[in-house]
C-alpha cells in the first residue's frame, strides 16, 4: 500500500533465502526482522535524525539490533511454549544470545577471515546483550577470550534511555557509568569494555 | 541548482541505507576414518548432555548461519567428553585441563578450518586409527 508522505519504497526489506539460497527458519526471519526494526527504532530514539544516526559507529549500531532481536525473540519464543529457545546455559555454541562470539583475533580460523568479514566480526557483538543478560562467557565456557561480563543489571529500556546520547565506545563508557545501575562499579564497566576497546 | 540538491538528496538516501552483509555459514564435520565404532558423549557442567554414534566410514554435519560470524568449532556446548571406540576402549577430551589427547575435540585449532566460498566456512575433526591406537596406548598406561 502507498501512503503518501512515507517513502516509495519500502524502508525495510527480509529474505526469505539465504545466501545459499536455502530458506530460512521462521524463527531466524523474525529475528532479522526484529533487529531491522531495531535499526529503525535506534533512528527514531535519534530523533529520527539520519545525520545523527550516521554518526553511530557500526559496532554500536549492529550490536544495539542485535540486542533488540535477542531480546523481543526470547520473548516471543518463550511465549510460544519454548521456555529454553536461545538459553545459552542450554546450548553457548548457538543463538541469538551471541554468548559464541569472541573478536576476530582471537579466533583459531583468522587466518581464513578477509578484512571486512573481520570487522564485520567484531561489530556484529554482545556488547549490550552482556549488559543484560546473566551469562558470563568468560566464566561459564572458561576461558578469558570470552568477554568477561560480570554486569547483569541494566535493563533494556535503561540502555535505550542512554543511547541517544551514545556515538562510541567512548561515549557509550561514560554514558554507561553515569546511569550505572545500583551495584555495578565504574571498574567492572572498565574492565567490561576494555575488551571492546582493545579490538 | 535544482540538479545539484536532488543529486545531493539521492546520494544522502543511498548513503543511509543499512544493508546487512550476507550470512556467514560454519559447516562442522565429524568424520569416523577409523576402523571402529565411534561413541561420543557430551558432557556439561559434570552432566551428560548427548550422544554422537558414528559408524566406520561416516560422519555427522552440523550447519549454522550467523550474519554476524559464526562460532568456532566444536557444533556443540560442552566441557569434556567421552570417546568410546568398539564400545569398549574409552578416552576423555577435555576443553581446557590438562589432557592426553593430541587432539582434543573440543579445541578450535585441532579442527581443519576450510573456506568453501567467501562466506561458507568449513570446520572437520576427523577420526582416525592413529586416534584409536592412542586411546588404547592411553588405556594400557592407567
Amino acid at each position: 500500500m502507498f501512503v503518501p508522505g512515507s517513502s516509495l519504497w519500502p524502508n525495510i526489506k527480509i529474505w526469505g533465502k539465504d545466501s545459499n539460497g536455502n530458506y530460512r527458519t521462521t524463527d531466524d526471519i523474525f529475528s532479522t526482522t526484529i533487529h531491522e526494526l531495531g535499526h529503525a527504532s535506534h533512528i527514531e530514539l535519534m530523533n529520527a535524525g539520519l545525520i545523527q544516526f550516521g554518526q553511530v559507529s557500526v559496532q554500536i549500531r549492529e550490536s544495539w539490533a542485535n540486542a533488540i532481536e535477542w531480546y523481543i525473540t526470547k520473548i516471543e519464543y518463550n511465549e510460544l511454549g519454548f521456555p529454553n529457545y536461545d538459553n545459552p546455559y542450554m546450548n553457548y555454541f548457538m543463538g541469538d544470545h551471541m554468548q559464541w562470539w569472541k573478536k576476530a583475533k582471537l579466533r583459531s580460523d583468522y587466518n581464513l577471515l578477509t578484512d571486512t568479514q573481520k570487522k564485520i566480526i567484531n561489530n556484529y557483538t554482545p556488547l549490550f546483550i552482556d549488559l543484560v543478560d546473566d551469562y558470563n562467557q568468560s566464566v561459564n565456557i572458561g576461558s578469558t577470550n570470552y568477554p568477561d561480563d560480570a554486569i547483569h543489571a541494566y535493563t533494556m529500556p535503561r540502555i535505550e534511555n542512554l543511547l541517544k546520547h551514545v556515538y562510541g565506545l567512548s561515549s557509550l563508557q561514560s554514558k554507561l557509568k553515569a546511569n550505572k545501575p545500583y551495584g555495578v562499579t565504574d571498574n567492572q564497566i572498565d574492565r567490561y569494555l576494555n575488551y571492546y576497546f582493545s579490538l | 541548482m535544482k540538479t545539484n540538491i536532488m543529486i545531493f538528496s539521492l546520494i544522502f538516501i543511498l548513503s543511509s541505507c543499512i544493508k546487512e552483509p550476507p550470512d556467514f555459514t560454519g559447516k562442522y564435520i565429524i568424520q569416523n576414518n577409523s576402523n571402529h565404532l565411534i561413541q561420543i558423549n557430551l558432557y556439561l557442567y559434570n552432566e551428560i548432555k548427548d550422544s554422537i554414534i558414528l559408524p566406520i566410514n561416516n560422519y555427522k554435519e552440523y550447519t549454522y548461519s550467523n550474519r554476524g560470524g559464526i562460532p568456532e568449532p566444536p557444533p556443540f556446548s560442552a566441557d569434556s567428553l567421552m570417546v568410546t571406540y568398539d564400545d569398549s576402549i574409552t578416552i576423555i577430551h577435555y576443553k581446557y585441563q590438562q589432557q592426553n589427547v593430541s587432539r582434543s575435540l573440543l579445541l578450535p585449532s585441532c579442527w581443519l578450518a576450510n573456506q568453501e566460498k567467501s562466506t561458507v566456512f568449513e570446520y572437520k575433526y576427523i577420526f582416525t586409527n592413529a586416534d584409536y591406537q592412542e586411546a588404547i596406548d592411553n588405556h594400557l598406561n592407567r
